[in-house]
C-alpha cells in the first residue's frame, strides 16, 4: 500500500509538470481561437473556445492553480451566454477580449514564476489530502452554512445527516477530523469511538462535538467519548477554525526530524521507521550542514547521534542551543550508552532525552510524537500572539533575520510585506472592540490559509501584519497580496445590527534592493503610507 | 444486486489532463480495473464487451451529458441496477436535487483528491452492499 501510493505520488509529480510545461501553449491556442473568432464570429468556433474554458476550469483546479481554474469558470459561464448570439455587440466582444487577456496574464504569471509550480503543488498536497472534515449533523440547512465558511479556509467537508453513513465514511479513511452533533450519537457509533481512541490509525484524527447546550453530562460523555473540542450552537466559526488549524498542525504528517548521524546505513534505518510513521525526515551526515539544514528543512526535531567523529552530539546540541530561534527545539539522543552520568551531562547541555539505539520501532515513533506535540504547544505559547494565533511581534522579527540570512547565503530574493487595516478605529468605535478582534482574526486567519506555506506571516502591532515572503520576486509578492487584498474585502461581516466590508492597504519591500532587516522594514513600511496616502485599498511596492 | 468487491469501473471524462489523473488515481492508488471513455457515445458502445461494476461519468461532456448516459442505462435490463456516479464541478442545491431524482449514487464533487478519489468510491460501494 506504501510503497504503491508513493509510485502513484512520483506519476502525478510527473503528471502535474508536464500540465505546467504545456499551461502556455494552451493559453496561445486559445488566443490564436480568439482572434479567428473576432475577425469573423462562428457559432462552432464560440462552442469550442466555451468547452476550451470549461476544460481548463477542471483541469487547473485539480493540477494546483485554482486561481485560474476560478477565472477560466467565469470566462466559461460569459461565453455560455454568448452561445446563443448570432452576432454579440462590441462590448461583448471588448468584454470577451479582457476576460482572455486577463487570463492569459494570470497563466504567464503562473508558468513564468519558477516556485509557483512547487509552491501550487505544496499547497494542493497540504490542502486536500490531509485537510478532509466529516461532519455528522442532522439540521441541514445549518450545515450548509457551516460547511461553506469552513471550505473558505482550505478545509474539504464531507457531510452526513445519519450516524451510519457517517460510521461507514470513518471506517473508509482517516479524515483531519470529525465533527459530531451529539444529538445523533447511538450506541453503535459511541463504541464506535471508544474503538477509535484505540486504533492507531486515527491518532491524527481530532474529535470534535457540537451541542445545543453545555450541561455538564454532555461535556463529560464529549470527553469519554475522545472529544477534543466542544462547541456550543451556535459557536463561531474562527473558533473551530482554529481547533481545525491546530489539530491539522500537530498531525504527525508535520513531524519534520532532522537525523544526524554520521553512519549512513544507521540514519537510512531511522529514517525508514519515522517514514512509515508518516513522518518527514532529512539526514545529515556531517555535523558541518547543520545550519543549513536547520534553515531549509525547519525541524520540529532533532534525533542526533551521541557519538560522531570531529564533534560530539553533545558539542553540536551546544552550538543549535546558540542560537536563539532554536533555543527551545527538542534534540533527542540515539545512544548505546547506559552510563547515567553521562545521559545527565548531556541533559543538561540541551539534550531532552535518551533513546538507546536498541529501542523497539513503536517506542522510538511514540518517544518522538510526545516530544514534538509538546514543543508545538510550548513554542506556540512563546511565540504567537494571542489574538489571531499568529506570530508575535519579536518573533517575526527574529524570523526576518534568520530568512534574510538564508537568502543571502543562498543567494536567493525575498520580499517583505507590511499590511494595514484600512479606517480600523473607525469599525471599532462604530461596533465595538469585539467586532474589530473579529476583523483581526477573519484577516489573520485568511493569510494563514492563503499564502502559500513557506511565507510566514506575524501581527507586527495593532492593527498592522507583517508577511515575509522567501524566494519570492517583488512582482509576484504584489500579485499574492494582490489577490488576497481582493479576497478580503469580498470578506462580509454580519452583525445583529448591521453588515459591513472592510480593505486594508499594503506595501511591498525586497532583497536584494533593501540589504537589512530595518532598511526593509522601513522601505516597506514607506509603501504602506503611499498606499494610504493615494487612497487605501491598495498594494504599493 | 451487486457483488461484495467493487473492481471493475467505466469512466468517462472528455478532459484528457483530468481522465490521465483520474487513471492514476483509480488503477495505481485504487487497483480497480478501469476503461476509459471520452463522451457518453462511447460509453454505450462499450457495455458490449465490459460490464463493469460502476459507472463514473462527468457530468458536463459534448454530445452525450452524463445524465443523458444515466437515462440510456437504466433502459438497458443489464444495466439498470448498476450503480452510477457523477462528477461535477458544479454542485447546485437545484441540480443536485435533479440528478438525485434519475438514481444516481452519489456525486463527487471536482477537484477531487487523486489520492482519496478510490476510497470515496469504496465508501459510496458501501452504502449499496
Amino acid at each position: 500500500m506504501m510503497e504503491s501510493n508513493n509510485e502513484a505520488n512520483e506519476k502525478l509529480a510527473r503528471l502535474k509538470k508536464n500540465y505546467h510545461d504545456n499551461l502556455s501553449n494552451k493559453i496561445a491556442e486559445n488566443a490564436t481561437l480568439l482572434q479567428r473568432l473576432l475577425e469573423n464570429w462562428n457559432a462552432d468556433d464560440v462552442v469550442l473556445l466555451h468547452r476550451k474554458m470549461h476544460s481548463l476550469h477542471g483541469s487547473a483546479t485539480i493540477y494546483g492553480y485554482p486561481e485560474i481554474g476560478q477565472f477560466a469558470a467565469t470566462v466559461e459561464v460569459f461565453l455560455k451566454d454568448l452561445l446563443n448570439i448570432v452576432n454579440p455587440s462590441i462590448d461583448q466582444k471588448n468584454h470577451l477580449t479582457d476576460l482572455m487577456n486577463s487570463l492569459q496574464n494570470l497563466v504567464m504569471k503562473a508558468v513564468s514564476d519558477k516556485t509557483s509550480f512547487e509552491v501550487a503543488d505544496d499547497n494542493h498536497q497540504k490542502s486536500s489530502l490531509n485537510k478532509i472534515v466529516y461532519f455528522l449533523e442532522a439540521d441541514k440547512a445549518w450545515a450548509n452554512q457551516v460547511i461553506v465558511q469552513v471550505e473558505v479556509f482550505g478545509y474539504q467537508v464531507r457531510y452526513f445527516d445519519n450516524s451510519s453513513s457517517f460510521i461507514e465514511a470513518i471506517e473508509q479513511s482517516y479524515p483531519v477530523a470529525l465533527l459530531i452533533d451529539m444529538n445523533l450519537l447511538n450506541e453503535e457509533l459511541e463504541s464506535r469511538l471508544h474503538e477509535i481512541q484505540e486504533n492507531i490509525h486515527y491518532k491524527n484524527t481530532a474529535v470534535f462535538f457540537i451541542a445545543t447546550h453545555g450541561e455538564f453530562s454532555l461535556r463529560l460523555k464529549a470527553v469519554q467519548l475522545g472529544g477534543q473540542a466542544f462547541f456550543i450552537k451556535n459557536f463561531l466559526i474562527e473558533d473551530l477554525i482554529a481547533k481545525l488549524d491546530r489539530s491539522f498542525e500537530s498531525n504527525s504528517e508535520n513531524c519534520r526530524i532532522l537525523i544526524v548521524d554520521d553512519e549512513q546505513d544507521v540514519a537510512d534505518y531511522h529514517s525508514a521507521i519515522l517514514t512509515l510513521a508518516n513522518m518527514t525526515t532529512r539526514i545529515i551526515t556531517d555535523a558541518r550542514d547543520i545550519d543549513l539544514a536547520m534553515n531549509e528543512f525547519k525541524p520540529n526535531l532533532i534525533l542526533m547521534d551521541l557519538y560522531m567523529p570531529g564533534c560530539s552530539g553533545m558539542q553540536l546540541a551546544n552550538i543549535i542551543r546558540q542560537q536563539s530561534t532554536y533555543e527551545s527545539i527538542p534534540i533527542m539522543f540515539l545512544s548505546s550508552e547506559e552510563d547515567r552520568l553521562i545521559q545527565l551531562t548531556a541533559m543538561k547541555l540541551g539534550a531532552d532525552d535518551f533513546v538507546a539505539k536498541s529501542s523497539r520501532p513503536d517506542y522510538l515513533v511514540m518517544a518522538i510524537r510526545n516530544r514534538v506535540n509538546r514543543y508545538h504547544t510550548l513554542r506556540s505559547m512563546m511565540v504567537r500572539d494571542n489574538l489571531t494565533g499568529l506570530y508575535n511581534h519579536s518573533f517575526i522579527h527574529q524570523q526576518l533575520d534568520s530568512q534574510l540570512n538564508l537568502a543571502t547565503r543562498t543567494n536567493t530574493c525575498l520580499c517583505v510585506v507590511m499590511i494595514d487595516l484600512d479606517d480600523f478605529k473607525k469599525i471599532n468605535d462604530m461596533h465595538g472592540h469585539q467586532v474589530g478582534d473579529q476583523v483581526l482574526r477573519s484577516l489573520s486567519l485568511m493569510m494563514r490559509t492563503r499564502l502559500r506555506s513557506s511565507d510566514i506571516v506575524g501581527r507586527y502591532g495593532g492593527e498592522e501584519f507583517l508577511i515575509i515572503l522567501p524566494n519570492t520576486l517583488l512582482k509576484s509578492a504584489s500579485f499574492l497580496i494582490d489577490e488576497l487584498r481582493v479576497q478580503f474585502s469580498k470578506l462580509v461581516f454580519s452583525l445583529s445590527t448591521a453588515s459591513f466590508q472592510t480593505t486594508f492597504s499594503a506595501g511591498i519591500a525586497g532583497y536584494p534592493e533593501y540589504d537589512t532587516t530595518s532598511e526593509l522594514i522601513q522601505a516597506a513600511d514607506k509603501k504602506l503610507y503611499q498606499s494610504k496616502n493615494t487612497g487605501k485599498n491598495r498594494v504599493s511596492f | 444486486m451487486t457483488t461484495a468487491l467493487l473492481q471493475k469501473i467505466l469512466y468517462a471524462e472528455d478532459e484528457p489532463d483530468i481522465q490521465e489523473i483520474a487513471k492514476i488515481a483509480l488503477e495505481d492508488v485504487g487497483g480497480f480495473t478501469v476503461k476509459h471513455c471520452m463522451n457518453g457515445k462511447e460509453v454505450l458502445a462499450m457495455l458490449r464487451d465490459f460490464e463493469p461494476d460502476l459507472f463514473l461519468l462527468d457530468v458536463m461532456m459534448p454530445e452525450m451529458d452524463g445524465p443523458m448516459v444515466l437515462k440510456e442505462l437504466r433502459k438497458i435490463p443489464r444495466f439498470m441496477h448498476t450503480p452510477v456516479i457523477f462528477m461535477t464541478a458544479k454542485i447546485q442545491a437545484a441540480e443536485l436535487d435533479e440528478y438525485k431524482k434519475l438514481g444516481v449514487l452519489d456525486i463527487i464533487k471536482k477537484p477531487f483528491d487523486p489520492m482519496l478519489l478510490a476510497n470515496m468510491l469504496r465508501a459510496s460501494w458501501n452504502k449499496v452492499k
